[in-house]
Formats: C-alpha cells, structure tokens, sequence
C-alpha cells in the first residue's frame, strides 16, 4: 500500500482546520495547517506537500484568498496540487481559484469518503469536479455541446464526449459509473475531465469571467 | 425666569449654522449660540451691511468657518450622536421672545428679516433709489456698485451650493448633478467676471491679458506641485465613503445573521439529543442563508429552475434528507406543471425509500429534462405492482399524457429517474419566456 498522501490544510477557521484533521486523521499525513495567504504560501513552499486543502475566503496577502494561494505557489504547481474545498456557491469563487490553478472544488459539506477519493484523484494528477462545478462548466460553455457554427478556437468549446461526461457528473454518477455508463475506463473518464479542467483554466473567453460575476450558481 | 446672562458660566451651545434657512443658516445658528433673537441678529447683519458691507463680510466669513449642523464633527460618532447636535435648543430665542410690546416688535422684525423675497425687495427698492439719485444728479460710480454685487452673486450662487453637497446624504441623481455644475460654474464666471472688471480698473487692456497670462501660468504650476496632494484627497474621500457603505452592508449582514442563523444555532443547542432534528434545523438554515447570500439579486421568476428548487427544498424540509439541486441553462418554455410535478414525485420516491437525492436540471434549445438520482437500494421498474399508483400514475403517466417521456433506470447502485419534455415546435420558434439570460446570447455567439 501507498504512504499516506502529504497534505496541508488552509483555511481561517481553527475548528474547520480541526475538524477536517480528525476526520482524516489515519488516512492522509497532515503536515501542516496555514491560516492566511502569506503563512499559507510560506509553508507550502517549505514543506511541499502533495495535496492541499485550499479554502477560497481568508485574510491576508492582497486579498485575493485561496486563488492568491495558487498564483504565488505558482512554480511548484508541478509537485503541489490544490483542491479547493468551499462553502461558496458563487460563481467567481469557483472560476477565480480553478483559473489560478487549482484541480479541483469540493463543498465543505462533502463526506469523508468522497473527500479522501478526492485527495488521492487530485494527488494523481487528475481533475475533481463536484456535480455542482460540472453544472457550472455546462453553463458556462453551453450545455448543449453541438456548436454550429465554431467560430472560437479549440479551448473555446467542450467536445461532445466532454459534454457527456460532465453531464453525468452533474447528476451525480462517480467516475466509475460514468466509465460503464459510456463504456469507457475510469482513466479515459479522468483524461476527459482533466481536458475540461485544462479549457477552463486557460480558455481565453472573457466572457467566462464576467459571466461568473453577473451568476450564481445555487 | 433665570435668563442664560445670569448664569455665572454661561453654557453656549457651539456655533453651527442652521439648516433649512434661506441662505446659510448663519444668524439663526448664531442666535443659538449667543442666545439672542434672531431678528435682532439679522437686523444688526442688515446694518453692518448698509454700514459699508462689513456685515456682509462677517456673514460670509461664518458661513466658510461654522459647519452646519449636519457635518458630522469629529467627536460625533464616539459620542453615537447621529442626529442634529443642537435639536434640544431649538426653544431657545423663543423663550426671549415672551411678553410685551418688544415682543411684538421682535415678531413682526422676524417676519420682515427672514423672509429672502422681502430681503431681495430691499436690495431692489436701494438700487431703484440710486438710480433715482443718479437722475437727480448724484454721481455714482456704478462699478462700485455692480462689481462687488456680481461677485457676491456668484459667490452666494457657489457656496450654497458646497452646503447642499454636504448635506445630502444619498447621492444625487445625474439631473440634479447637472444642475449643481452648471450652479457651481455659473458662480464662479460671475466672480471671474467681477475680478476681471475690478483688475481692468486698475491696470490698463494689454496689461491685463499678459498679467492673465502670468497668472494663468502660474496658477498651473501650482496645480502641478499641489495635484499629487488633492487626488490623495479626493481619493481618501472616496475610501471613506466606500468604508460607510461596507459598514451599511455588515450591520445589514449582522442583524439577518441574528434574526435567523443565531436563532438556529439557539434551537439547535436546545435540540442536541435529537441528530435528526438538528440535521434537518441545519440544513434548512444552511439553505436559507446560501438563498440570502447568493440569490439575492434573483427574484423568483417561477422559472424551471425555481420551481424544481422550490419543490426540493419542501421535501428536503418535510424528510429531513438532503436534496441538492444543479441547474443547467434556462427554459424556453413558459408553463412546467407536468415536468415539476412528476420531479416532485420522484424526489419524494427517492428521499423516501432511498435517502439523499440529487436533481439536475437541463435545458436545451429541443428539451426541458429534469434528473433525479438517488443511492438507495433500487428497485426493478418492471415490477412495480399496478397498485403503485406513484411511479406509474404520477411520473409515468403523467409525462407521457403532457408529450414527454420518463424513463427509471434502477440498479444496486440507485436509482435514476429521467424527465425529458420536448419543446412542441410552437414554443421553440419562440423568444423564451424567461428574461434572457446573460449566457444565452454567449452560447449563440460560439
């Protein structure tokens, strides 16, 4: 079996940070804890864990919350992941910290299991999409997936497979009852997932944005 | 009656004008503060005007220097006064107005002294009477007459217009801004005006555009060295007023979290020994407070997406089993009775049976389709006994007599119910019903 898998908590609340230790506890190594931006980025470049629980609303830095995290952690990315674990459903929350750079954003109500399945797909490189976050990329890109008239460039849009896939994760199937449902491997699930995580960063649509700003998504 | 005078140490109430006066409010706020009558003041400022405008001079001199009462001073938020500083000495010059014929005097002076229409007849009837003096034979150099009255124009036309901008509390809407500019403008050509005349007096035309031009430069310079420090002004100013508005909006937060997330977390304190009920407590605060912090702007439009949203929070409520709900795009359609009401049933089917549910919600440009998906142990559709009128009559039926279609795949890992209901081709050559949403135009764009 695997070592447990480094992580660092960071979130501003002491007994979420508590919590969340002592619900993981004998699963995951809990190298370190960080309360702020500062002292967050700080550690996470000393300690270099593999995965870190990110919150997306704390003080410090220049305000920026868990997405400043992700950006001044920005050369490590390789070896650190971030999952990003909220209580906010706001659309800016979610875009603002996946585009800095983070693969993945859970709810702080999700349960252990799926939390600590969360870790390790993130720990492997791979993408963690909460159906709620997969409703969101559908409608931001559309939800229909048959564009007609492409016109923008290949980041610009999901593929129909991608459509499905995220779909599904949106009502509420995990990867492996996706990768039967599609009749493809659960890896094949997880490189389309990782695709949409990967257009979602670095699509150049400004109207991504600005359309998270005027939406919320409940 | 013990007047103020005798008192040994006379309390004054500060100096600050008046508001909702004619002019500045100084010789009411003055009177206050020197607790005479006020029509005594204004009679003495009316003569030390006609006594070579030194009461002019004094007026304007205490309108710049004496805030108003509703300028906040720099004590009055650790005092907590927010209101008028000086409400309570209102009665005051009233009290020396009791009894007698100087009393009587006293009255009809207020009435004649603080009416503005009766102080512009004055001005009128002193200027009608040079006029009549200079047909008469009176010389009168009218540029001593003229140029200090444009200026005083233009200066009472500007700073009555500083107060205002004080006093109001909201900001104003861009007509009244507009006129406010124009206000301001208007004062300051007049005093441009009258300084120009009064330096044409002394220096001669040509001398007078170069000592324009000198001035002018160096006014600019000026403006160079001192710009850094009036944008920090200007800017500081602004930070100030963003500050109250956050403050507004935290109070606001404050007393909503009190009204409803303190009182949860009370009943829940009281209802420890029973999880269910401080689960279900829990969850419906929780849903309360994501609908207050993040749906705020959104009115309920009786859309797909509210209906379902509505529909799940009751049953979530009512069983005490969570419901998530995911919405994707809006509904072209305009009436979802048959598509919520089979949702209905099937959420309640799966918090029933089955426990926590999760509802998705799509809408494309051909359909309406509405998931719902639970891990319970699952059941096989095919036999379900006539008698389960729930599946069959409510989702099943139901769909298929209103043009949809429902579908129920159930499996040792839960169940899925499926809802699709086709948009009829009279619907979809149709704007859609719903406001348009931002993303719409997005999508068409792609």
């Amino acid at each position: 079996m695997n070592p447990p898998r480094r992580i660092v908590i960071v979130d501003d609340h002491r007994i979420f940070r508590a919590g969340l230790r002592a619900e993981l506890g004998g699963s995951v190594d809990v190298i370190g804890e960080a309360s702020t931006v500062d002292e967050a980025a700080d550690l996470i470049r000393q300690v270099l864990p593999e995965v870190v629980l990110l919150d997306v609303h704390m003080p410090g830095g220049t305000g920026g919350g868990g997405a400043e995290v992700v950006k001044r952690c920005r050369d490590v990315l390789e070896k650190v992941k971030f999952l990003a674990l909220s209580v906010s459903d706001e659309a800016s929350d979610v875009v603002s910290v996946i585009r800095a750079g983070a693969r993945g954003y859970v709810t702080k109500t999700i349960g252990t299991e799926e939390l600590l399945a969360a870790v390790e797909t993130v720990a492997e490189g791979d993408a963690v999409f909460s159906p709620r976050l997969a409703g969101f990329v559908l409608d931001a890109f559309g939800a229909s997936g048959l564009v007609d008239n492409v016109r923008d460039e290949e980041l610009d849009r999901l593929s129909a497979r991608e459509v499905e896939v995220m779909r599904l994760i949106a009502r509420g199937y995990t990867y492996r009852e996706i990768a039967s449902e599609l009749f493809i491997s659960i890896k094949t699930v997880e490189t389309h997932v990782s695709k949409v995580l990967r257009k979602l960063q670095l699509s150049s649509r400004h109207e991504l944005t600005r359309w998270a700003e005027q939406r919320r998504i409940v | 009656m013990t007047t103020p005078a005798r008192d040994p140490v006379p309390h004054r109430p500060p100096l600050r004008r008046a508001v909702g006066t004619p002019i500045a409010g100084v010789c009411l706020g003055l009177s206050r503060h020197l607790g005479i009558s006020v029509p005594v003041v204004r009679v003495a400022f009316i003569l030390l005007t006609l006594a070579g405008g030194v009461g002019l001079l004094l007026y304007c001199w205490l309108w710049v220097f004496a805030p108003t009462e509703k300028e906040p001073t720099g004590t009055a938020g650790g005092r907590g006064l927010s209101g008028p500083a000086l409400a309570d000495q209102e009665p005051r010059p009233q009290d020396n107005l009791a009894g007698g014929s100087s009393a009587r005097l006293r009255r009809t002076l207020d009435t004649l002294t603080s009416s503005p229409e009766i102080l512009l007849g004055g001005v009128l009837v002193s200027v009608g009477a040079l006029m009549l003096a200079q047909l008469l034979g009176v010389g009168i150099d009218w540029r001593l007459v003229v140029v200090p009255a444009v200026a005083l124009g233009g200066v009472l036309l500007t700073w009555s217009q500083w107060d205002r901008i004080y006093s109001a509390q909201e900001p104003p809407a861009s007509g009244q801004r507009r006129a406010a500019l124009w206000q301001v403008s208007l004062g300051a050509c007049l005093v441009l005006v009258a300084m120009l005349i009064i330096a044409g007096g002394v220096v001669g035309p040509g001398e007078l555009i170069a000592g324009i031009t000198v001035g002018g430069i160096l006014l600019a310079g000026l403006a160079l060295v001192l710009a850094p420090w009036l944008i920090k002004l200007y800017r500081t100013s602004q930070v100030e007023r963003e500050r109250a508005a956050a403050e507004a909006e935290r109070a606001d937060i404050a007393a909503h979290l009190h009204d409803s997330v303190l009182q949860t977390l009370a009943m829940i304190q009281k209802q420890k020994s029973d999880p269910s009920e401080v689960e279900r407590l829990a969850r419906g605060q929780e849903r309360q407070l994501r609908a207050w912090l993040y749906r705020q702007n959104a009115q309920a439009t009786g859309t797909l997406k509210d209906q379902i949203l509505a529909v799940a929070a009751e049953l979530e409520e009512q069983h005490a089993v969570p419901v998530e709900v995911i919405a994707v795009g809006h509904s072209h359609q305009s009436q979802h009775e048959p598509l919520v009401a089979a949702a209905r049933e099937a959420i309640l089917n799966a918090v029933r049976h089955a426990g926590p549910a999760s509802v998705y919600v799509e809408s494309t440009d051909i359909e309406d389709a509405v998931f719902v998906r639970d891990r319970g142990p699952g059941f096989d559709p095919h036999a379900i006994a006539e008698d389960r009128m729930g599946v069959r009559e409510s989702i099943i039926g139901r769909m298929n007599r209103s043009g949809g279609r429902a579908t129920i795949r159930s499996g040792p890992a839960g169940t899925e119910v499926q809802l699709i209901m086709p948009l009829t081709p009279r619907q979809t050559g149709h704007p859609p019903a719903d406001p348009v949403p931002p993303h719409d135009s997005e999508r068409q764009q792609q």
